[in-house]
């Protein structure tokens, strides 16, 4: 307990003056540990076949239902493809259902990562695939209005960015091509 | 920036109020109400509600990325016997942060609980034999300072929101004491 009671609302406030000038940055951080470790070591081996070149397909639609009924479909947004492997297993267990902060991946990973972009209408399609099991992964961003009133009952007018990670799994026989109709959405964030 | 002094009493003073104006910010754009897949079986429950001789306790811990440790005081934990439709709740809205619907009415009254004391210590007794999840939701309250439009730094609360689950077998006369928690998304929500 602070001895004099006036003290402490000055330092508050000085605190306050300070904060304001990086408030942009440093406002709604999670409090829950980051570059969480991984659990499954990185096995180069498992990866290797699926840089191959085949014959398969996999397309399909990024999109998100909001709770005001709208479907969003994320344009020019990145969708990636990996094999399903113990270390990509943990990955969208962790970081794409539980929205754990996972630690940057192994930097041998990203050559075994193939990543297309959706069209304006979400739509995206991998080919020259080569038959394999895969994880097929997107982070969604989406701009929402959260303007609200503030302490002294002003209108703050507040854009932002709402987001989450999405995945699907998708079985690919030799020239067999597969189309993605349902995700598995993670948790959502609001910065 | 700094602020003329009056203002900033003025400020201290509007932040005592503020629980009782503004409207929701940062709401959440997801699906809320997600009807549960798992129809309720009453059969399923009956059995926990028996008189037993074994002690379910532990404590609530929450590791920030500042290196603290946080014990959530009187903080409801519910115990609950492991079947279908408790294991759905688990996956989706513990682990997956899906916003799923209330529960079946008659579910209510199978659920044990117990609150925790100032260190997130809790304790169930008299518990029968059985598996069982014991869940619980936890909150934290930080504040967040900003510079709002008329360039006057606010402050206003901010909630931290996860849930942190354990799944246990209890024998006959068994004490278990749960200090290890699965814990589900973190989100970030302003009361």
């Amino acid at each position: 307990m602070n001895p004099n009671p006036f003290c402490r609302p000055i330092l508050c406030a000085l605190a306050a003056c300070i904060l304001s000038s990086c408030a942009d940055a440093a406002w709604q951080e999670y409090l829950f540990p980051h570059n969480v470790r991984r659990q499954v070591a990185f096995d180069e081996s498992a990866f290797t076949g699926s840089l191959r070149s085949g014959s398969g397909v996999v397309r399909g639609q990024v999109f998100l239902d909001m709770k005001d009924g709208t479907r969003f479909t994320p344009a020019n947004s990145k969708v990636s493809m990996v094999p399903v492997t113990a270390y990509t297993t943990e990955m969208v267990q962790r970081k794409f259902v539980r929205g754990v902060y996972l630690a940057k991946p192994d930097p041998r990973y990203f050559k075994y990562v193939r990543v297309t972009q959706t069209d304006r209408n979400g739509n995206f399609i991998f080919r020259g695939l080569p038959p394999g099991h895969y994880y097929v992964g997107t982070k969604i961003t989406f701009l929402a209005d959260d303007s609200y009133d503030d302490a002294d009952n002003n209108f703050q007018e507040l854009y932002d960015n709402h987001s989450c990670r999405a995945y699907a799994e998708a079985s690919v026989k030799a020239g067999q091509a597969v189309t993605i109709t349902d995700w598995n959405v993670g948790p959502e964030r609001v910065p | 920036m700094s602020l003329p002094i009056t203002r900033v009493f003025g400020l201290l003073t509007a932040s005592a109020l503020l629980s009782s104006c503004g409207e929701a910010i940062n709401e959440a754009l997801f699906p809320h109400n997600l009807p549960h897949h798992v129809a309720f079986d009453e059969a399923a429950f009956t059995g926990t509600l028996r008189s037993g001789t074994g002690v379910v306790q532990g404590q609530l811990a929450a590791n920030f990325r500042d290196g603290t440790t946080y014990y959530p005081p009187d903080t409801k934990v519910g115990l609950v016997p492991v079947n279908a439709y408790t294991s759905e709740i688990i996956q989706r809205k513990y682990i997956n942060g899906a916003y799923l619907a209330k529960p079946d009415p008659r579910y209510a009254k199978y659920v044990r609980i117990a609150v925790t004391d100032d260190q997130g210590r809790f304790s169930f007794s008299k518990v029968p034999p059985g598996e069982y999840y014991v869940g619980s939701k936890v909150s934290y309250t930080t504040t967040w300072t900003y510079t709002d439009d008329n360039g006057f730094s606010e402050t206003e609360p901010e909630t931290h929101i996860w849930r942190d689950y354990a799944r246990i077998t209890l024998q006959p006369g068994q004490k278990i004491t749960i200090t290890d928690w699965s814990t589900g998304p973190e989100r970030i929500t302003n009361p």
